[in-house]
């Protein structure tokens, strides 16, 4: 064996990382490299049992497609009994209970659910009981119906002849009842696994406003949404999207306010999102938006209920997802997206000067370190001796090309942020002093960056803090390294076609139909949310940017 | 058709307009000749502009009378269908010169007093990038830009006058163009070439400011916005600078922003100078839109990139002809300052005039 295969071996016993099931090692890597004769180790699906995948590794969409057929209930207990027991996989899935019961002790029934995502308890009592307890059924009654009005004590109980839908119901959280001879089940609203309670917001924080947040159950969200809109307009309409994962969501809009045209787009948009991995409002907002490589949200994705309630009362249309803690609103603008739910909550003057601070903020952040670069290295002459000079001084000794260290800078303070945010608590909070202020001055100690672009880097990272949405602090992010390479490129005039350019790309997007940029450009009647908060007397006035049904009857 | 019209409001179409007229005025001057027997810019700004609304109004009254929409419906109306593809072409031309003309005076200044080693060649790939994607978007995200910053150019422009006004001394008007009848009637074209061009282009996009009524407001409002910036910037320049000084200076607007010294405000030339710049490329890629849009119309083009991207490598090689560091064509320039005005002039009064004689009224159909 030649001395080569020799070491490659050797280097065959180490591992690239630990927790593999299956750890591909190093010398493995280089001898399937060479040796092309060697089988491959790794586990690649080539072809499925659909044959071949099509070029560009598509998928045969047949696969994902629904039968159109309906499967009826069967009136043979056992028949449905063997479909489910097959079908839901009960050999392996314990957790699917098959209760076999007589009714009245006579009628054979079976109720069937999901131990875990029922409520035991209303099962036993209320179903169970009162089926086993109950008179005998008369022979010419109709038995479901007799069922549903003489024996159980459930607020919902619905019969439902398509065997699919009981099987989701069930999968869902819901029981069948399915009794011997009915072509129909019964299926139960049981549904009662564990939920988070509603607590305080952990990101939208207010002083001024209620401090309830969203939980992960769709129906304490709705009634916490119609705690506080209270007019019978409104409708709160359960659809599911994520194709054969059926997820539920809620559609609340104002009847008679929002403009059916926006609602019936959401709706469109929600029904034509048939990915299975939905898991979300965010990822549903990228499935169901149209523009899904924009960084810029289509969306207002918040946790509180009174910022929903807001929105419904402005005309908006409000989507809540089942598992999720978030709404989406939509249409959202830029300056929606801007706005804080305290805004409202404060008198016109102080939250005028609260929202310019922000906006001041989010503009520094974007602008400083590009028109800085700019500057620095195009048009020196624009910047006094005083500043030159210390820009100078402190760079003295600084090996990184400006531009490099200011960028290199950036990704390192977002570096910081993810790490304080992946680290949990007060963990997270060390992380930040460390990275920041530790790693920082060790950093300019040792000359590897300098303070004028440390103090320029800080800043524009204190500035997109005051940005209120998640996503925009990022989308503002990338806009400034966008801007950065420009003015390093071009100085002013890079720098002022790149504003230009993202200005007018940002005037071209639409949320749902509505302009990002209003109600500014195009200018609308709307009151807000833009720059100064007006009077409070004029929010009674919906949105017209959403172009409303009634305006000015909210 | 992906002709990318959408729908744009007033306001927007008024800021548009406005920012076309108020920077092809400040940036579109006839030189050193200009000024040789006086200073008569500020009046040649009126009675430009003048001519430039009497034209736009007569145009607008015969479309209205025949019932056409748009500026190609009207050519199809008045020439029919194969004599409306040259006039439409014509008329696409020369408002790529409009667009051009300007950028020419602004390249020079960058190239100037800001980027004095750069190429000019270097210089303008960033207007051709911005001019193009601005263009490829469309007239509504154009005409939403426009509002946006029309705000920062008019505080630009503000700002440049009212830090000049120790400088201001009335005198430095006179004299009066008197004798100089030529140079008076060449000083008009050129502000006939500022403020037609941005009627025109509410003319050609009659259907997405929905219809000539709405064009006929939108272009007396920006008149009424444009004409008095225009003339108080040619009076500012007027007061500031003598007749005889104006003859030695290239761009009389930058060295307005120049004279602004001391203080803080020393460094603030090249930030308004930018602010401009903004200004100067919307309104360019509103014109190129436009040439766009009617190219398309009349040649039965059923999407506008191809025509947009051809205006705009059209323009940009104008812009590049026409700026003087390309010595043998410095002559480009004042051929195309002087004859664009009357050509853009004829191109929109024969066919009113041709419209006007054909009798029967609202039979015109848009070809859109």
């Amino acid at each position: 064996m030649p001395i080569a295969w020799q070491i490659l071996s050797t280097m065959g016993n180490i591992t690239l990382k630990k927790g593999y099931r299956k750890s591909i090692s190093l010398g493995s890597r280089l001898q399937r490299f060479f040796r092309f004769d060697l089988p491959s180790e790794e586990f690649e699906l080539l072809e499925t049992e659909h044959g071949e995948p099509k070029l560009f590794g598509q998928h045969s969409n047949d696969f994902y497609e629904r039968s159109d057929t309906v499967r009826l209930v069967s009136a043979e207990l056992s028949e449905n009994e063997q479909r489910l027991k097959t079908e839901c996989r009960s050999e392996i899935n314990r957790d699917l209970i098959i209760r076999k019961f007589s009714v009245g002790g006579q009628q054979m029934a079976m109720l069937v659910f999901v131990e875990g995502l029922v409520n035991a308890q209303l099962i036993c009592e209320f179903i169970l009981r009162q089926a086993i307890l109950a008179p005998s059924i008369p022979q010419d009654a109709d038995i479901v119906q007799y069922v549903i009005e003489h024996v159980l004590a459930i607020q919902d109980a619905q019969p439902d002849a398509d065997f699919d839908h009981a099987k989701q119901a069930i999968l869902e959280g819901r029981s069948a009842l399915f009794l011997d001879g009915a072509s129909e089940a019964i299926l139960m609203e049981t549904r009662g696994f564990p939920s988070r309670s509603v607590g305080a917001p952990q990101n939208e924080t207010a002083i001024l406003g209620p401090h309830e947040a969203f939980t992960e159950n769709i129906r304490t969200n709705v009634t916490l949404i119609r705690r506080l809109v209270r007019t019978d307009d409104l409708v709160c309409e359960f659809r599911s999207a994520g194709g054969r994962n059926n997820v539920r969501i809620g559609i609340l809009y104002r009847e008679g306010i929002a403009n059916r045209t926006l609602v019936n787009e959401v709706k469109r948009r929600l029904a034509s999102v048939d990915t299975l991995l939905v898991l979300s409002t965010g990822m549903l907002e990228q499935l169901a938006g149209e523009r899904g490589n924009a960084f810029i949200p289509e969306t207002l994705s918040t946790e509180r209920p009174d910022r929903s309630a807001a929105a419904l009362m402005q005309g908006q249309v409000v989507v809540l997802f089942d598992g999720n803690p978030l709404a989406a609103i939509m249409p959202a603008t830029l300056f929606s997206l801007m706005s804080s739910p305290e805004d409202l909550y404060l008198r016109p003057a102080a939250g005028s000067v609260v929202r310019i601070a922000r906006y001041f903020g989010a503009a520094v952040s974007t602008l400083l370190p590009p028109v800085f670069i700019a500057l620095a290295l195009h048009h020196q002459g624009m910047l006094s001796s005083q500043i030159l000079a210390t820009v100078l001084s402190s760079r003295q000794m600084v090996y990184l090309p400006l531009p490099v260290e200011l960028l290199l800078m950036q990704i390192l303070f977002q570096l910081i942020r993810q790490v304080g945010l992946n680290v949990p608590g007060a963990l997270g909070q060390s992380v930040g002093i460390i990275g920041g202020l530790i790693m920082g001055q060790a950093a300019v100690a040792a000359n590897i960056v300098s303070t004028v672009v440390l103090i320029v880097v800080a800043l524009s990272g204190l500035g997109n803090f005051a940005i209120p949405d998640y996503r925009l602090q990022l989308a503002s992010f990338y806009l400034r390294l966008v801007l950065v390479l420009l003015a390093w490129m071009g100085g002013l005039l890079g720098l002022s076609c790149a504003i230009l350019v993202i200005t007018a790309w940002l005037a071209s997007l639409k949320s749902y139909g509505v302009p990002l940029l209003s109600p500014v450009a195009p200018k609308t009647e709307s009151v807000g949310p833009v720059l100064f908060r007006g009077p409070l007397q004029q929010h009674r006035r919906a949105t017209d940017y959403a172009n409303t049904v009634g305006r000015g009857t909210v | 058709m992906n002709l990318r019209e959408g729908s744009i409001g007033n306001r927007e179409g008024v800021c548009i307009s406005a920012l076309i007229a108020v920077t092809s005025s400040a940036f579109l001057d006839g030189g050193r000749t200009a000024y040789r027997f006086g200073n008569q810019m500020w009046i040649a700004v009126i009675a430009g502009a003048a001519l430039s609304l009497a034209v736009f109004l007569l145009v607008v009254h015969a479309m209205e009378r025949r019932g056409c929409d748009d500026l190609y419906a009207f050519y199809v109306d008045a020439f029919g269908n194969v004599l409306a593809i040259p006039f439409c072409t014509l008329t696409a031309l020369l408002l790529i010169i409009a667009a051009a003309l300007p950028l020419i005076r602004m390249l020079y200044t960058l190239q100037r007093f800001i980027f004095v080693d750069a190429d000019t060649e270097n210089i303008l790939l960033y207007l051709l990038f911005s001019l193009w994607i601005l263009t490829f978007l469309g007239f509504e995200p154009i005409g939403r830009t426009a509002k946006l910053f029309s705000m920062p150019v008019l505080f630009a422009f503000l700002l440049m006058i009212l830090l000049g006004l120790p400088d201001y001394d009335r005198y430095r008007l006179y004299p009066l163009p008197g004798s100089a009848g030529a140079s008076f009637l060449h000083q008009m074209g050129i502000a006939v070439l500022s403020f037609l061009p941005p009627l025109l282009l509410l003319l050609i996009c009659g259907h997405g400011m929905h219809g000539i009524r709405t064009v006929k407001k939108i272009g007396c409002i920006a008149a009424l916005v444009s004409v008095p910036l225009a003339l108080l910037l040619q009076l500012a320049i007027g007061t500031a600078f003598s007749f005889l000084q104006l003859s030695n200076i290239d761009i009389p607007v930058y060295r307005l922003l120049l004279s602004v010294r001391g203080g803080m405000l020393l460094r603030l030339d090249k930030i308004l100078l930018f602010v401009w710049l903004i200004g100067m490329l919307i309104a360019a890629a509103a014109l190129i839109y436009g040439a766009s849009l009617q190219l398309c119309l009349g040649w039965h083009m059923r999407d506008i990139r191809p025509a947009a991207s051809v205006g705009c490598v059209f323009c940009a090689t104008l812009v590049l002809l026409g700026n003087r560091s390309v010595s043998v064509l410095s002559v480009f320039y004042t051929v195309l300052l002087r004859f664009s005005g009357s050509l853009l002039l004829a191109a929109v009064l024969l066919p009113a005039l041709i419209s006007f004689m054909k009798k029967g009224r609202d039979l015109c159909g848009s070809a859109v």
